[in-house]
């Protein structure tokens, strides 16, 4: 681990996860890179299979053995972490980089209570004196108001959104840097996201930590994302300011994505063809190949390479135009 | 006459604690609505509020501690499960645990057939194959297992197996829910236009108010077991009379929306064991009057009927 010096606050370069048995191999995520500002919300965006969750994981190194992480350079809260290094992920899990799953009674401990839980965290942090004062200031933060009694209490006796909000506070306890949330709020229902998504974005204010949102929900990204980023497949799509993204989109796996929601109120809606490729036989040009409206033979054979019109940038050959507003807005 | 008609109807379970401690649920409380031949009603509400215990009243796997479900004017006690079953169908949130692993998936789409017992094999074959053309399942794939079908192929083997029967009714809990957006898009696709052909008559449970004002002709709000709200999609959506609604609809994150920070509720569900006295709403209301702690008004206007205190706001005079 380097000193803090002259690095991005967060940068993860030429990002590739493989998966390996006997017979085959398959990327999960390739040639990914990134880089995030201190205190910003950047969403990660894709559908199932498109390595939105390995992503979280890999830099967290929770990882199965079968898995071959591949990566020039990691940077998160301005120093360089080594992920083969298994000191530097122990400095990095808490302190550094804090993370929230997406179930939050199944990611907590079923057998200790919250305030064990708490402790566990706590006693590590030497500027922390007293834990149970830190503890009860903690869980008020995340807005549980008889937090006293809370502490007695086991994971299953509390509903989705108080164990969403324990998770939180758990992962404030070290006072992380980053602080990457994975589908935080897909098992809650929309009254309590709305809260537990309030309160990320409060804690977000007080703490000043970059926040990693990683979220199939095009909506939610668009609300709190300051900016994001498309994953298909494992590669990237399109990345830029979340709302210039979403609402002008150049690439046309963002735009089929959009055009397939329920967003308008007659008609059919537009699903996208096809399936998402096999991670073992990826095609050799673009990766949306096959089920893209504008692909040509090009698509097939070569690789797009990014381009940036100043607010988007884009791996496609073929680009929606600039600045066309699309899907019918509904207000 | 309607279709369906839940007359007044409560559910409640009871749970002993111990040998003198009873404790009761309340999962439903004065349930009263119909539903016409050809209507969609898409059931919205929270985690708690009711939704699936009212399908399961349907489908006869509950029964009403209160009340009457009529179906065709008739008492849905008298009706057999067998005969319940020619009416109404289902189609569940998780499309692999809700299809038998050990079957291919004409086998799948046949048992109702096999269940009721009037054709040969070799009709019942060729409606299966017709109903999986019907669905866009390739014929070639009969013979296939539910596990080597994408999500999306498999949520189509279950409306398939649906619609065997002709129901009249058909019953989604959450079908869509599971899966990705662009293969949602085709599930939803494909129940619009079967229920444009069939005309079935659909109550379309569902946590995405998206979809629900995309596919339904008209929506019930259900908070901890009591209607909040009742009546046509577009009315409700446009312009929600009950506080809950509005709180509901501010929830959902959109795309062409900016964020409004304010939530319109507070707090999560109470328990299900403390019900409030009065509204139910009550407690999670940024809107409360003292009054609240007595029964709401049943208040109604053009086509939609709503449950609160507070008087109607921005309504066309009638």
């Amino acid at each position: 681990m380097s000193s803090p010096g002259a690095n991005p606050y967060v940068k993860v370069q030429d990002h590739s996860i493989t998966f390996r048995n006997q017979k085959s191999r398959g990327y999960a995520l390739r040639n990914f890179s990134f880089t995030a500002a201190k205190g910003e919300v950047i969403g990660i965006v894709g559908e199932s299979g498109s390595g939105k969750s390995i992503l979280g994981l890999s830099l967290l190194g929770l990882l199965p053995e079968s898995a071959i992480v591949d990566t020039r350079e990691v940077i998160l809260g301005g120093e360089k972490i080594l992920l083969t290094s298994k000191s530097d992920l122990r400095k990095v899990r808490g302190p550094i980089l804090g993370m929230i799953f997406q179930d939050p009674v199944n990611s907590l401990d079923p057998c200790y209570t919250i305030g064990y839980q708490l402790k566990e965290v706590l006693q590590r942090n030497p500027k922390v004196k007293n834990w149970l004062t830190e503890a009860r200031q903690l869980l008020e933060g995340v807005g549980i108001a008889d937090g006293e009694r809370r502490l007695g209490s086991y994971p299953h006796e509390l509903s989705g959104g108080l164990c969403q909000r324990v998770q939180i506070a758990l992962a404030l306890a070290q006072n992380p840097k980053v602080l990457i949330a994975d589908e935080p709020t897909t098992a809650l229902d929309v009254t309590i996201q709305k809260q537990v998504m309030e309160l990320l974005m409060r804690k977000r204010e007080e703490y000043d930590f970059t926040l990693i949102l990683i979220s199939h929900d095009l909506g939610l990204i668009s609300q709190y994302c300051d900016r994001t980023l498309v994953l298909y497949a494992g590669e990237k799509m399109e990345e830029g300011p979340a709302v210039e993204v979403l609402r002008h989109s150049r690439h046309p796996y963002t735009r089929a994505l959009l055009e397939a929601l329920p967003y308008h109120d007659e008609g059919l809606l537009k699903p996208i063809p096809g399936l998402v490729p096999d991670l073992r036989e990826m095609p050799k040009g673009c990766v949306f190949y096959g089920r893209c409206e504008r692909q040509t033979e090009m698509c097939q054979t070569v690789k797009p390479q990014l381009t940036t019109d100043g607010t988007h940038g884009f791996f496609c050959h073929h680009p929606h135009p600039v600045k066309e507003q699309h899907g019918a807005s509904r207000v | 006459m309607a279709l369906l008609e839940f007359k007044g109807i409560n559910k409640v379970f009871t749970n002993r604690r111990s040998l003198t401690e009873i404790q009761h649920l309340v999962a439903l409380e004065k349930i009263h609505f119909s539903i016409e031949q050809g209507q969609t009603l898409g059931i919205v509400g929270e985690s708690g509020s009711g939704k699936s215990t009212l399908a399961k009243l349907l489908m006869k796997l509950e029964q009403p501690s209160q009340g009457e479900l009529l179906l065709e004017g008739r008492d849905i006690r008298k009706w057999s499960v067998k005969e319940l079953s020619r009416e109404v169908q289902m189609v569940f949130q998780n499309p692999l645990s809700s299809l038998n692993p050990r079957k291919t998936i004409r086998q799948v789409i046949e048992e109702p057939l096999i269940i009721e017992g009037q054709l040969k094999s070799a009709d019942r074959r060729k409606i299966a194959l017709d109903l999986m053309d019907r669905v866009f399942l390739r014929k070639e794939w009969e013979s296939r297992y539910p596990h080597e079908l994408s999500g999306g192929q498999r949520q189509r083997v279950a409306i398939a197996r649906a619609l065997a029967l002709k129901p009249k009714i058909l019953v989604c809990d959450e079908p869509v829910s599971a899966l990705d957006v662009s293969v949602q898009a085709q599930v939803l696709n494909l129940l619009k236009e079967l229920q444009a052909e069939y005309k079935w008559t659909m109550l379309f449970i569902s946590h995405d108010l998206h979809v629900v004002r995309w596919l339904c002709s008209e929506v019930l709000v259900l908070y901890f077991g009591s209607i909040m709200e009742h009546g046509r999609t577009s009315e409700v959506f446009k312009n929600p009379q009950h506080p809950y609604t509005k709180a509901l609809l501010q929830s959902v994150p959109s795309i062409h929306l900016d964020r409004v920070a304010q939530s319109g509720l507070r707090g999560e569900i109470p328990s299900p064991y403390s019900r409030p006295a009065g509204c139910v709403f009550q407690t999670r209301c940024v809107a409360r009057l003292p009054v609240c702690t007595q029964p709401p008004p049943h208040l109604k206007s053009a086509h939609r009927e709503w449950f609160c205190h507070l008087p109607p706001s921005n309504l066309p005079s009638t």
